[in-house]
């Protein structure tokens, strides 16, 4: 017997669960652990953007207008049009594109698993029309959606960027509950559910305490790549100029702004596409060492 | 006589095959169990036999209401289950409970022994203490023969057979009236298999158990049972106390069942008389009319095809289903 056989101070020998044997194997995963570190320092140098001593993101310079990176004068990644701190700005900018990911995998995560779960627990007849609703609302276009909502809704009831979280987190829990209820389906099945269900266990807590814990492993693969995808999104909505409004910045419309400008400031697309390409193959980095760890007969 | 703890009278369970989807699509019925009875009396352990497929395994979870019933009774001291609002069900849950086949996926890899073994304890007691569930859980441990301080562990850390004593130690730990084993040692070793089931035959004697012991082992059966039930295709065939059936089976099919038996003494084997069956079991979506065994059946005539054989009485304790039974020599 290895460390498994540790004995506790009460004297009772230490289980070694499946999650600590998949932290293990995740920590092994040099890749994977790049990416995490890549992210943590993305993240942090994003949130801590005001505490670092920086310029403000709408700080306008007269002297400096779409001028390159001066390392002398700390403009790192150069300036864009109006004379504003490029480096700044992709910081700010990334504050709203990772909370934009995190809320919308954070909705998709509890209305997803929950749905998915309950739906292919229940089965029968409340399962076809619970993922029939889901097909319904797959169909839908989804920038379509999100054009209508930014015109049916106000701008002074809600703020834009609010209405993104929204509109993303609407639209992304689709596929997890689709992907937690085929896991569901398979799970049901298994004598421990039957064991719990003669044990006079209730239906939600055989959903809580049994399902949902043994199909989270494909749900934290998936969520490290809602992620990405979510930012992508994001970008692709404030590229079109429906997401983030002026003076607020996020990946998407650093990079819309600096494609305008990309014949005499190239630096201006470049740094902030950088970032958001680094952060994105960072979180798919984690994807694909969360995956390897959780489910090592794939690999 | 006392009176039975259980009493199923006419059970049927019954599956619709096939797609009833959108479009529709040809529909079968799968009589898994058709019409079968019997009384449990308490602290008895009631064998149940037969093929895989004989529907063995769903008479079981159909008396603990796991499965829809078609139709038929099943009474619990007076109570019909059948009757029971789903919360009364629950309720009655507590007093039976179920060992499966497979140790390791009747066990949740996600908790630990003690979390699986505590589980029907605080859903039905949810006021107790954590301290004091713990300490309960510890003394099941020890009385199903683990180590209590393994508590902390999980199930893939536990060989096959102790993962069978953390599933006998959740089934206990209410204290029920009635445990179904399914086929609770056939997924492990022989030697690990006698120590399950000195283990359940203890428990019997220590708590006034009734077991419902369903495996197709007939040795086993015969160690633990006092009364054993032959299954085929969904019908009782014959049902007896276990040295009647053992030693004077009437119905053709227990006999074959019976010579079947291997006996670990080369002469003896070789010299023993063997009933061969012909074919397979047939399809249960289509089964023979009549007597369902009779197209195997080395004594099968017009009759059998025409009518089910009644589960008549050929003994003080001996019911058989068939037209032929060899009667014995009455006193």
């Amino acid at each position: 017997m290895t460390d498994a056989a540790m004995v506790s101070p009460r004297g009772e020998v230490k289980g070694r669960s499946l999650w600590a044997d998949a932290r293990r194997r995740f920590l092994r995963n040099r890749a994977a652990v790049a990416g995490l570190v890549v992210l943590a320092v993305v993240t942090l140098l994003s949130f801590g953007a005001p505490f670092l001593g920086l310029r403000a993101p709408d700080d306008i310079n007269w002297d400096m207008i779409s001028a390159p990176p001066d390392y002398a004068q700390g403009y790192y990644f150069g300036t864009d049009q109006n004379g504003r701190d490029l480096f700044v700005r992709t910081l700010y900018g990334g504050q709203v594109s990772l909370m934009v990911g995190l809320v919308a995998t954070l909705v998709s995560l509890v209305i997803g698993t929950l749905w998915g779960a309950s739906a292919g627990y229940l089965g029968g007849r409340i399962d076809n029309v619970m993922m029939r609703i889901v097909d319904i609302l797959y169909s839908i276009p989804f920038v379509f959606f999100v054009i209508l909502l930014t015109v049916a809704i106000p701008r002074n009831f809600i703020a834009p960027t609010m209405l993104m979280y929204l509109a993303i987190g609407a639209v992304s829990w689709l596929d997890m509950a689709r992907i937690v209820r085929g896991q569901t389906v398979s799970i049901r099945r298994k004598e421990f559910i039957e064991a719990a269900h003669a044990s006079g266990v209730s239906s939600w807590h055989i959903i809580t305490r049994h399902i949902i814990p043994n199909c989270l492993g494909p749900v934290v693969v998936y969520m490290t790549l809602t992620v990405p995808a979510v930012i992508l999104t994001e970008s692709f909505i404030s590229y079109l100029g429906m997401g983030v409004q002026e003076p607020d910045s996020s990946w998407g419309t650093l990079i819309s702004e600096g494609v305008n400008a990309m014949e005499v400031a190239p630096w201006a697309v470049i740094y902030p596409s950088g970032v958001m390409v680094v952060t994105l193959l960072a979180l798919n980095f984690v994807g694909d060492g969360l995956r390897d760890a959780l489910d090592p007969k794939d690999r | 006589m006392t009176a039975p703890l259980l009493s199923v009278n006419d059970l049927k369970v019954h599956f619709e095959i096939g797609r009833r989807g959108l479009f529709g699509g040809a529909r079968h019925v799968l009589k898994a169990v058709d019409g079968v009875s019997f009384d449990l009396r308490p602290g008895e352990t009631l064998g149940l036999v037969g093929e895989s497929g004989c529907g063995k395994s769903t008479l079981g979870r159909a008396i603990l209401r796991l499965l829809p019933l078609q139709s038929g009774r099943t009474v619990w001291l007076g109570r019909d289950l059948a009757r029971l609002a789903p919360r009364e069900m629950r309720e009655m849950r507590r007093e039976m409970q179920i060992i499966f086949q497979d140790p390791l996926a009747s066990l949740n890899p996600r908790m630990t022994a003690g979390e699986i073994i505590a589980e029907p304890l605080v859903t039905f007691r949810p006021e107790l203490k954590r301290a004091e569930v713990k300490q309960r859980v510890q003394a099941m441990m020890a009385k199903v023969g683990l180590l209590p301080n393994q508590i902390n562990r999980y199930p893939h850390e536990f060989s096959g057979g102790q993962c069978q004593r953390i599933g006998i130690a959740r089934a206990i730990i209410n204290e029920p009236r009635l445990i179904v084993c399914d086929e609770p040692v056939s997924a492990l070793d022989v030697s690990i298999q006698a120590q399950i089931i000195n283990l359940l035959m203890d428990l019997q004697a220590e708590m006034g158990l009734s077991l419902i012991f369903i495996s197709h082992n007939l040795a086993v059966v015969r160690h633990i049972s006092h009364r054993v039930m032959v299954l085929y295709l969904g019908k009782v065939m014959e049902i007896a106390d276990r040295d009647s059936l053992y030693a004077n089976p009437l119905h053709p099919y227990t006999q074959a069942l019976n010579s079947a038996v291997p006996v670990p003494d080369p002469d003896i084997e070789r010299a023993k008389p063997r009933v061969v069956l012909k074919g397979d079991l047939p399809s249960p979506l289509n089964p023979p009319s009549g007597c369902p065994f009779r197209t195997r059946c080395p004594r099968a005539t017009q009759v059998c095809a025409e009518c089910m054989p009644a589960l008549e009485r050929a003994g003080a304790d001996h019911m058989v289903a068939c037209h032929h039974a060899a009667m014995p020599d009455r006193p």
